[in-house]
C-alpha cells in the first residue's frame, strides 16, 4: 500500500473545463517524488487537493486520493483538519506569507502542538525548541520569541518546515519551497530537507519548475503539462533520456554553456501553455510539438506505463538517444 | 572611446538611524558597445540599486557616471537625452505595464514623452518595433492582461527599444518566466543585440543564464564587485571564494556531489558590514588578515578579483 495514492484525479470548476485531468500519482514512504511543470500546469492545485485546501470554486470532480489506504478526497473539513498536521504537512514558496506576522515563531509552533497533541504550554515549548534545533536554527532558544520579520528568508523557511514537521507527519508536500530563496540559501534548505526526509522516513512530494532542483532531491519525477501527466519515471532515466517531446524541450531550453564562447542559440519551445478552456483536442501539447502528426489531433494519447515504472503520454515518443 | 557606460567609484549610501547603508559602495566598471555585462549576486547585494543609478531612477551619492562619454545632468533636457541612450526592462512583466493602456499606447508612450514624431509616425514605429520583438499587429490592440507572461515581456522590450537606446539594463528580465519562454526571450535579446548593436547590463541571480548570455561577468557582494572578467574565465577559474560558492550552489552542478561544502549563513547587513573583507564571515579561507584590510580588486591571471587569497583556492 502506497503512502499516498492518487487515482485518475480531475479538478475543476463546475461546468467549465477541468484544470487537472486523469492525474495518477503515488508516493511511497521514504521516497521523494518531484512534480515538475511550468506555471499553470496544475501542479500546485494537485498539492492543494491532497491537503483539502482547494480554492472555493474548485473541487475534485472525479477520482480518488488515498492516504495510507484511507480515501480522503471526500472527508469533512473537521477530519481533514486532523489529518493535516498529524499525517501530512505542507511547506510553501513564500515563507513570509505562510507565517503569521504578529505571532512569535515560538507561538506558531506551539499552537500546532497544543491543537493536535493537546500538549501543555511548557511541553509544547520544549518540543518547539527541539524542532528549531532539528531544522538547524542556530541559538534556537533565543529565536523562539522572535517574529518572522526579524528573520532572514532562509530562517523563515526553516520555521515553516519545523511547523510542518511538528506532529511527525508521514507525508510532506513542498510547493516550490526554495524558489524565493537565494541560490546559496536554497542549497542549505535542500540539504536540510533531504536529511530530514531520511531521518524521519518521510514521503516527500516536491513541486518545482526547476529541473536542476529535481535532479538533486528526487528519486522519481512526474512531468505535468496543461493539467496532465505527460511523463514519469526514475529521475536520472527521465532527465538523461526523456521520451516525451515536452520533457525533451524543457531540458533543451535550459541555458548551458556560453553563447559568446560558441554555444548555439537556445532550443526554445514555440508558443506558450494554453489556458484550461483553450486546450486543444487530442494531445494537449500538439500545438507546440515538433513531432505533431494528424493522429495527435484526432486522439488523446493515453499514459502508457511500462513495467520499469516509466510512463509517457505520447503517440510518437522519443526513442533512446533521439532528440526532439 | 567606445564605452557606452562608464562608472567610477559609484556610490549610493542611504542615511539610516543606525548609520549609512552602503547599497552601492564604490563600483567602477565599463560596458563597451555591443557588449553584455552580466551582473550576479544574491538579494541585497546592491545589483538592482546599481541598475537604478545607471538608468537615473536613483541619484548616486558619490562617484561618477558617464553615458556615451557624457555625465548626465538633472534638467529635463538631459534626462530625456539619457532616456534615449539607456532604457530598462524589469523582472515582473505584470507590474511593469500599465493595465489600462493598450499595447500600442504602452510602446508609443516613450516617443510621446520625448516629443518624437507625429501620431501616425509613432504608430508606424510601434508596429516596426513590435515586429522585431515577435508581436503582431493583433497584439498592439490588446491590453496587458490579455497577453501571456512571455508576450508581456516582449512588450516591455519593445517599449524599451522604441527610443533606439544604446544600452539596455535588464534587471532579472527573464527570472519570472517559465523555462521554455525564458529561452524564447533570451534568444530574442541575442538577436536584437546582433541586429542593433545593443549593449546590455544583464542582472540576474541565475548564474547559468548569465554565463550563457554575457561576454563578461561581474560578481557583487555587499555593494562591491568582488570578481569581474571575461565570462568563461570567471566561470572556469572562479577565483573568489564567493563566486565558487555561488556556482557550487547551482542545483544541477551540485546534483551528484551531496557532500560538497555549501555556504552557511546569510548575507550580513549592509548597514554594519564586517570589517576588512565583507565576505570573511562566511568565507572558508578567512584568516586574521581578512578582518584587518579590505581586499581591493587586483589582476590575477586574466581577470580581476578582490580577495587576499585568490591564488590559494
Amino acid at each position: 500500500m502506497s503512502l499516498l495514492h492518487i487515482d485518475n484525479l480531475r479538478i475543476g470548476p463546475g461546468r467549465a473545463a477541468p484544470i487537472v485531468e486523469e492525474l495518477t500519482l503515488s508516493v511511497e514512504r521514504g521516497e521523494t517524488v518531484g512534480l515538475v511543470g511550468e506555471s499553470g500546469c496544475g501542479k500546485s492545485l494537485t498539492a492543494l487537493s491532497i491537503m483539502g485546501l482547494l480554492p472555493e470554486n474548485l473541487r475534485v470532480r472525479e477520482g480518488r486520493i488515498r492516504l495510507e489506504g484511507q480515501e480522503i478526497q471526500s472527508l469533512p473539513q473537521r477530519r481533514l483538519r486532523h489529518l493535516r498536521g498529524e499525517k501530512m504537512g505542507m511547506i510553501f514558496q513564500e515563507p513570509l506569507t505562510a507565517l503569521n506576522p504578529v505571532m512569535s515563531i515560538g507561538s506558531q509552533i506551539t499552537e500546532v502542538l497544543r491543537t493536535h497533541r493537546g500538549l501543555s504550554q511548557r511541553a509544547a515549548r520544549d518540543r518547539a525548541l527541539d524542532l528549531l534545533t532539528l531544522v538547524k536554527i542556530p541559538d534556537a532558544e533565543a529565536r523562539l520569541d522572535d517574529y518572522p520579520h526579524q528573520m532572514s528568508g532562509g530562517m523563515r523557511q526553516r520555521v515553516v518546515i519545523a511547523i510542518a514537521l511538528a506532529c511527525s507527519p508521514s507525508l510532506l508536500i513542498a510547493d516550490e519551497p526554495t524558489t524565493a530563496l537565494d541560490v546559496t540559501v536554497q542549497a542549505q534548505i535542500l540539504r536540510l530537507l533531504k536529511q530530514l526526509q531520511r531521518e524521519e522516513n518521510l514521503g516527500l512530494l516536491f513541486i518545482t519548475h526547476d529541473l536542476g532542483v529535481v535532479r538533486q532531491v528526487a528519486d522519481r519525477i512526474v512531468v505535468m503539462y496543461a493539467g496532465s501527466v505527460v511523463e514519469e519515471g526514475r529521475v536520472d532515466a527521465v532527465l538523461d533520456a526523456p521520451r516525451h517531446p515536452y520533457t525533451a524541450g524543457l531540458i533543451a531550453a535550459r541555458p548551458q554553456g556560453s553563447f559568446a564562447a560558441g554555444t548555439p542559440r537556445l532550443a526554445d519551445i514555440a508558443g506558450s501553455v494554453p489556458a484550461p478552456d483553450a486546450r486543444p483536442d487530442g494531445c494537449v501539447f500538439r500545438a507546440r510539438c515538433p513531432r505533431a502528426h494528424p493522429r495527435c489531433a484526432a486522439e488523446r494519447p493515453a499514459l502508457d506505463r511500462a513495467a520499469s515504472g516509466r510512463a509517457v503520454r505520447c503517440h510518437f515518443p522519443l526513442t533512446e538517444g533521439e532528440t526532439a | 572611446m567606445n564605452a557606452v557606460l562608464r562608472t567610477e567609484a559609484l556610490e549610493l549610501h542611504h542615511a539610516t538611524a543606525r548609520g549609512p547603508l552602503r547599497a552601492v559602495d564604490g563600483i567602477t566598471l565599463e560596458i563597451a558597445k555591443g557588449e553584455t555585462l552580466g551582473l550576479v549576486g544574491e538579494s541585497g547585494c546592491g545589483k538592482s540599486t546599481l541598475a537604478r543609478c545607471i538608468v537615473g531612477i536613483q541619484t548616486p551619492t558619490g562617484g561618477t557616471l558617464s553615458i556615451e562619454g557624457v555625465h548626465p545632468g538633472t534638467s529635463r533636457a538631459t534626462r530625456l537625452e539619457r532616456a534615449r541612450n539607456v532604457q530598462m526592462i524589469f523582472q515582473d512583466p505584470w507590474g511593469a505595464l500599465n493595465p489600462r493602456l493598450s499595447v500600442e499606447r504602452i510602446i508609443t508612450e516613450p516617443l510621446q514623452v520625448a516629443g518624437i514624431g507625429t501620431r501616425a509616425e509613432r504608430r508606424a514605429a510601434a508596429l516596426a518595433i513590435a515586429q522585431k520583438v515577435g508581436l503582431s499587429p493583433y497584439h498592439l490592440e490588446r491590453l496587458p492582461h490579455e497577453l501571456s507572461g512571455g508576450q508581456r515581456q516582449r512588450v516591455s522590450i519593445a517599449r524599451a527599444l522604441v527610443l533606439n537606446p544604446n544600452l539596455l539594463v535588464c534587471d532579472e528580465a527573464v527570472s519570472a518566466l517559465d523555462v521554455s519562454v525564458q529561452a524564447q526571450v533570451l534568444n530574442l535579446l541575442l538577436d536584437l543585440q546582433t541586429e542593433l548593436g545593443l549593449s546590455y547590463l544583464f542582472i540576474s541571480h541565475d548564474l547559468a543564464v548569465v554565463r550563457y548570455i554575457a561576454n563578461r561577468i561581474a560578481v557583487m557582494y555587499l555593494g562591491r564587485i568582488v570578481e569581474i572578467g571575461p565570462a568563461e574565465d570567471v566561470w572556469i577559474h572562479r577565483l573568489h571564494p564567493y563566486t565558487r560558492a555561488l556556482i557550487n550552489a547551482i542545483p544541477d552542478e551540485a546534483a551528484r556531489q551531496d557532500d560538497a561544502p555549501i555556504l552557511e549563513g546569510d548575507v550580513p547587513s549592509p548597514v554594519n558590514p564586517p570589517s576588512g573583507c565583507p565576505f570573511r564571515t562566511r568565507c572558508p579561507l578567512a584568516r586574521a588578515e581578512c578582518a584587518e584590510t579590505r581586499p581591493e580588486l587586483r589582476r590575477v591571471g586574466s581577470h580581476d578579483v578582490a580577495c587576499h587569497f585568490a591564488e590559494a583556492g
